[in-house]
């Protein structure tokens, strides 16, 4: 049990390519976010004052927040089942482009949801392309050098956005916390 | 043709409000000071009076519903002091016209202003209070109050899936920014992008497979699925809510329930659905406003029309279980209905159902009818009367002094007390910023049969003059036609938009 315990721990990814992952989801989540506040703003300042405008974006970015800590637990349970040396070892390299193809699936498909259940097949049909998609992305920027590290010096100039996400999620998540304690 | 000149038109509103003041629900009032009853105010949302077979619809829309009237009090020309859900039911909980709540846009409340003007706060004190809503926007407006709520039911109480997340326990004490933030934002509410990127759309799948699942499960009998009010409701469900709750009641109660049919989509029963297809009658369709920014064609209008006819068929029906238990149970003996609508519903001039900016009689015309305690007689009141009327005749049930700030009247229940020169206003602002001037509105005045409506519109600006006694379906425009009651009737609405403050530039 304990070798058990011990080797899944070795299969984790490192704190610092943790941290640069980390910093990138919540760049994707938080601008998408952000984004579509923004979209919804002329409507919000119709009738809504500045507080609970300001309450409605902490909604937004504590969602955000824990939306974006879901998706670091699921790749780092991935990072736990796989072997290591085919996502733990290369974990900033080729979560770029999942993260990325992901996103702009995820965009694409919330545009043809309607009122009405898609159905599990046309819900599998489009996650199955996009998994072949972004499984293929992982493995080229996994396997040829020049775009490992080109990814890898991405991640890291990314992961200054923690900085700045971080605190705002916290922040927010408190607030929203505090206005329904309270 | 009467011939009124502005001295007469002086002398008849000094006298409405002598002869309106002196005039309240005298037995009503006599039997709720006494603390002894519950007031049960039913409100149908987007139910206009002209689909209605009691308000001289050709079709037999509702028959259980004209049953329950033999024994009320019909008001013929009840107006909607606003023209969708957030202003009609601010102005029917508060009293006020949209002008002075500010409940204007889609998502909008009350005003800081005004918000302990609800009547939960009014009759605080004096009797429970308990409220439902099933529309979401009606119950922000609630929510104002929720302090002085002795009990408010959440909306998804009686729906059969959950779909909404404001109402989860967890944001009990942040309703409204929770509401904002969720429903339509962070979780999209139909197509478009849900702010949620990965999540959003998740959630959406699961809530839509649920409603689908709901549809499988309740769905037998409607012709075309469950009704919607962003979750699947049955008509049942809503009625067995509805007994249920009034039947558990152990003190006196004012309760508001405000249910979601026959608001659109329409989803009647499978054996209403044809009911009034091929039966003769051919609504009489105006020609297409130049404020239907999608012109429907006759053919489409005639076929929700029918659609929403054979909704209300279905909901009279299944309201008449309601009807007989009131009536066996003795709760009618003891206790005071009001059935009503926050706005009506159109079809016609290119228009369907009530999101326009135009003010149109059958959007503005609603049912109301009150079931007084121990009433054995059908009563007609054909005075024209207001949605902000309601709260200041209900605190006159309960023995409340008619609060000052209200701009509604109590309401007339004897023939005699009729006051036929009263001018009650419909408002609409829905592309108006709440807390700015009110400069991009349309506005509407009834004095005495005719009606008056200003589009001051950033795109479009016009007079509009109708006899709705003579023409209730708003087919003949009388300042095309020269009509000298014009000036009479804009001088009115100027005085009133001078008043409030509104922007009168260009006004013609």
């Amino acid at each position: 049990m304990k070798n058990l315990i011990r080797a899944l721990i070795e299969r984790f990814p490192s704190t610092a390519k943790l941290n640069s992952t980390f910093a990138l989801i919540l760049l994707v989540i938080h601008t998408w976010s952000v984004w579509q506040f923004l979209y919804r703003l002329p409507s919000y300042l119709m009738y809504l004052d500045l507080l609970n405008l300001l309450a409605v974006f902490a909604y937004y970015m504590a969602f955000a927040f824990v939306e974006s800590i879901i998706l670091l637990v699921l790749f780092g349970m991935i990072a736990i089942i796989l072997p290591k040396n085919w996502y733990a070892d290369h974990f900033e390299a080729v979560n770029l482009p999942i993260v990325l193809g992901m996103a702009v699936s995820a965009a694409k498909y919330q545009q043809q949801i309607g009122n009405t259940y898609s159905g599990i097949s046309s819900i599998l049909t489009w996650f199955g392309f996009t998994f072949l998609i972004v499984l293929s992305l992982a493995l080229i920027f996994g396997i040829i050098g020049p775009l490992r590290k080109l990814s890898g010096k991405v991640m890291e100039r990314i992961s200054i956005m923690s900085y700045l996400y971080i605190p705002i999620g916290l922040f927010s998540l408190l607030v929203v916390v505090f206005r329904n304690l309270v | 043709m009467r011939h009124i000149n502005r001295r007469d038109f002086l002398k008849l509103g000094l006298l409405t409000s002598a002869s309106v003041a002196a005039y309240p629900i005298a037995k009503a009032l006599e039997s709720k000071k006494s603390g002894s009853g519950h007031i049960l105010l039913l409100v149908f949302d987007a139910w206009s009076a002209q689909n209605v077979n009691l308000y001289g619809y050709p079709r037999d829309t509702m028959p259980n519903l004209k049953k329950f009237s033999k024994t009320a009090t019909i008001f013929h020309n009840h107006i909607s002091a606003g023209r969708y859900t957030v202003p009609g039911t601010a102005s029917l909980l508060s009293g006020l016209y949209p002008w002075s709540h500010r409940a204007l846009n889609l998502g909008g409340r009350i005003t800081a202003k005004h918000q302990d003007h609800l009547i939960f706060n009014v009759l605080d004190g004096n009797i429970d209070t308990v409220a439902y809503a099933q529309n979401v926007y009606a119950d922000q407006i609630i929510g104002q109050a929720e302090e002085k709520l002795s009990q408010h039911i959440p909306f998804g109480a009686f729906n059969l899936n959950d779909r909404v997340i404001y109402d989860n326990p967890l944001f009990k004490k942040d309703q409204y920014a929770a509401f904002n933030a969720f429903e339509d934002g962070i979780i999209q509410d139909g197509k478009g992008a849900d702010a949620s990127l990965f999540l959003g759309p998740m959630i959406r799948e699961k809530t839509l497979r649920d409603q689908t699942i709901a549809g499988f499960n309740h769905g037998a009998g409607y012709y075309n699925g469950l009704p919607e009010s962003f979750e699947s409701y049955s008509l049942a469900g809503l009625v067995d809510g509805l007994i249920d709750l009034v039947d558990g009641l152990t003190e006196p109660s004012f309760i508001y329930f405000h249910v979601y049919p026959p608001h659109d989509p329409y989803r009647p029963y499978y054996k209403f659905y044809n009911a009034f297809r091929d039966d003769g009658f051919s609504p009489a369709t105006n020609p297409i406003h130049p404020l239907a920014s999608e012109p429907r064609t006759k053919v489409v209008l005639n076929n929700n029309r029918l659609s929403y006819d054979a909704f209300l068929a279905s909901w009279d029906a299944e309201m008449s279980r309601f009807f007989e238990y009131a009536s066996q149970s003795g709760f009618l003996n003891q206790n005071t209905v009001i059935v009503t609508s926050d706005h009506g519903e159109m079809f016609d001039k290119g228009i369907s159902g009530h999101m326009t900016t135009m003010l149109s009689q059958p959007i503005l015309h609603i049912p109301l009818i009150i079931h007084n305690p121990g009433q054995t007689e059908q009563r007609d009141i054909y005075t024209f009367t207001s949605s902000t009327d309601v709260l200041p005749t209900i605190a006159a049930m309960v023995g409340v002094e008619q609060p000052a700030w209200t701009e509604g009247k109590i309401l007339p229940m004897i023939n005699e007390s009729e006051d036929k020169s009263r001018i009650v206003y419909s408002f609409d602002a829905i592309h108006n910023p709440a807390f700015g001037a009110l400069k991009n509105y349309s506005v509407s005045a009834i004095w005495d049969g005719l009606k008056i409506c200003y589009y001051h519109l950033n795109d479009y600006e016009n007079w509009e003059l109708y006899d709705v006694l003579q023409d209730p379906v708003e087919h003949n425009e009388l300042i095309a036609q020269g009509d000298k009651r014009q000036t009479i009737m804009k001088d009115i609405l100027k005085a009133k938009l001078d008043e409030i403050g509104a922007d009168l530039s260009g006004i013609g």
